[in-house]
């Protein structure tokens, strides 16, 4: 009876390759109900944010628009050599000690060759789309420099507004949460946009600080370096030791964006080091947003990942890009699949590999 | 209920830490593949871990009690 007993316990026992096989389904469940709910599952968050700089009834033009395109940009085709910029900054950075931020970011030196690629190659211009109001001046070139496998396209939006509230931002779903995605195509319709690009993807992160047509939604600091647009019209860039968020509200944050690295040093001049990892480091497609003067922005999508048309660029290139362009202070947005440029409900630029949904956008609205 | 609870300790619990010990892994090469997603980090991350280090120790208390009682 005993044996019995014994011998039902054993056949009911798994064999240990039906034991291997189960624990790796229950693995692979585990993994799927994870990214279910960390990646898939929108998360709309009650945060309503809080206004800490309003410029919606201010009517008064801060900046003035340039009086007429110049002769040059009028021109289909033009070869232009980006001005080499002999200055260069060093920066030495303090971590943030043990503390660990949710981009694993490290201070990688900038690449002198890297950026020596662009600036000695021809630029060359290929077209332009300008789109003009009493309140926004916007003109879009397309660029390439470098042939065959080293060519490389992106896109410029060269952008003067008369205040502030004319450069916005917008959330997918016009939402504020986790896992709420749209393109930017959808968003910038949503809103009205006659040009949009890429935002920081605020919500592909916990952390982070968002500020977004001067509403704060989040201040917490992780290891990427942050950038804020004051309603003044200037742009300030801080690594996170260096950033107050009360100061920065103080001063009149208008928004914020939270991924990076900082690529120029305030003078156009490329940074000796950037506060990011070798993943981000190598070449991608780009969107980076820069400062040349208040009511002045410049940016910049780079398409990659698609030989023979564009490469992608590293951060050195991009950097290089942004500070021929005239910028004296340049940031990195999201990149990668995530950076696109919306012109008129089209995309200007052509996304890797179809592009991918994004949380945010920065925008100018039509009339 | 003490049999049931006895079975889940010796049963189960190992094949909980397994799959979370299979899922940390993947994590971890995740994150070296892309440390922006950051997936070690996230608050989600945090609690699996507690529940993976608990469900450790306590499988690891079993087996250790269970040997020492057919020794």
């Amino acid at each position: 009876m005993g044996e019995k007993n014994e011998l039902n316990h054993k056949k009911k026992r798994m064999s240990v390759s039906q034991m291997i096989v189960m624990d790796l389904l229950l693995l692979a469940a585990s993994m799927g109900v994870f990214m279910l709910f960390d990646y898939v599952l929108p998360q709309k968050s009650s945060n309503q944010g809080t206004v800490i700089a309003d410029v919606s009834d201010s009517k008064d033009n801060s900046f003035t628009l340039p009086e007429e395109s110049s002769e040059e940009t009028k021109e289909e085709t033009t070869e232009e050599t980006t001005e080499e910029t002999t200055e260069e900054s060093t920066r030495s950075r303090r971590k943030g000690g043990d503390r660990s931020g949710n981009t694993n970011t490290t201070d990688i030196a900038s690449d002198s060759t890297d950026a020596e690629n662009i600036s000695s190659s021809q630029v060359k211009t290929n077209s332009f789309e300008t789109y003009t109001n009493e309140n926004v001046q916007l003109t879009i070139s397309q660029k390439e420099t470098g042939s065959g496998s080293d060519k490389i396209t992106y896109y410029v939006a060269d952008i003067y507004v008369t205040n502030i509230k004319y450069l916005q931002t917008a959330f997918a779903e016009g939402t504020y949460g986790k896992n709420i995605k749209d393109t930017v195509l959808n968003i910038g319709n949503e809103n009205n946009a006659v040009f949009a690009v890429s935002g920081d993807f605020y919500g592909n992160s916990e952390e982070g600080v968002v500020i977004r047509n001067g509403i704060l939604y989040r201040l917490d600091i992780n290891d990427a370096d942050i950038c804020v647009l004051f309603t003044d019209g200037t742009m300030k860039t801080y690594s996170p030791e260096d950033f107050d968020g009360e100061e920065v509200i103080a001063e009149g944050a208008w928004q914020a964006w939270n991924f990076g690295p900082s690529l120029l040093d305030g003078s156009g001049g490329i940074l000796g080091s950037f506060n990011t990892n070798s993943y981000l480091n190598s070449s991608n497609p780009r969107c980076a947003i820069g400062y040349v003067e208040p009511g002045h922005y410049i940016l910049v999508v780079v398409d990659g990942r698609n030989e023979g048309y564009s490469k992608g660029v590293t951060l050195s290139e991009l950097a290089q890009i942004m500070s021929g362009e005239g910028c004296v202070l340049a940031y990195n947005l999201d990149g990668g699949k995530s950076a696109a440029m919306v012109y008129q409900g089209e995309y200007v630029n052509q996304p890797a590999d179809g592009g991918r949904e994004v949380s945010d956008i920065i925008l100018i609205g039509g009339e | 209920m003490k049999q049931g609870f006895q079975r889940f300790l010796t049963r189960v619990l190992p094949h909980i830490t397994i799959v979370l010990a299979g899922m940390f892994v993947i994590f971890w090469i995740l994150d070296i593949l892309n440390p922006t997603m950051n997936f070690i980090n996230r608050e989600i991350s945090n609690k699996l871990l507690i529940i993976f280090c608990t469900a450790s120790l306590v499988t690891s208390i079993v087996t250790i009690g269970l040997e020492r009682k057919t020794d």
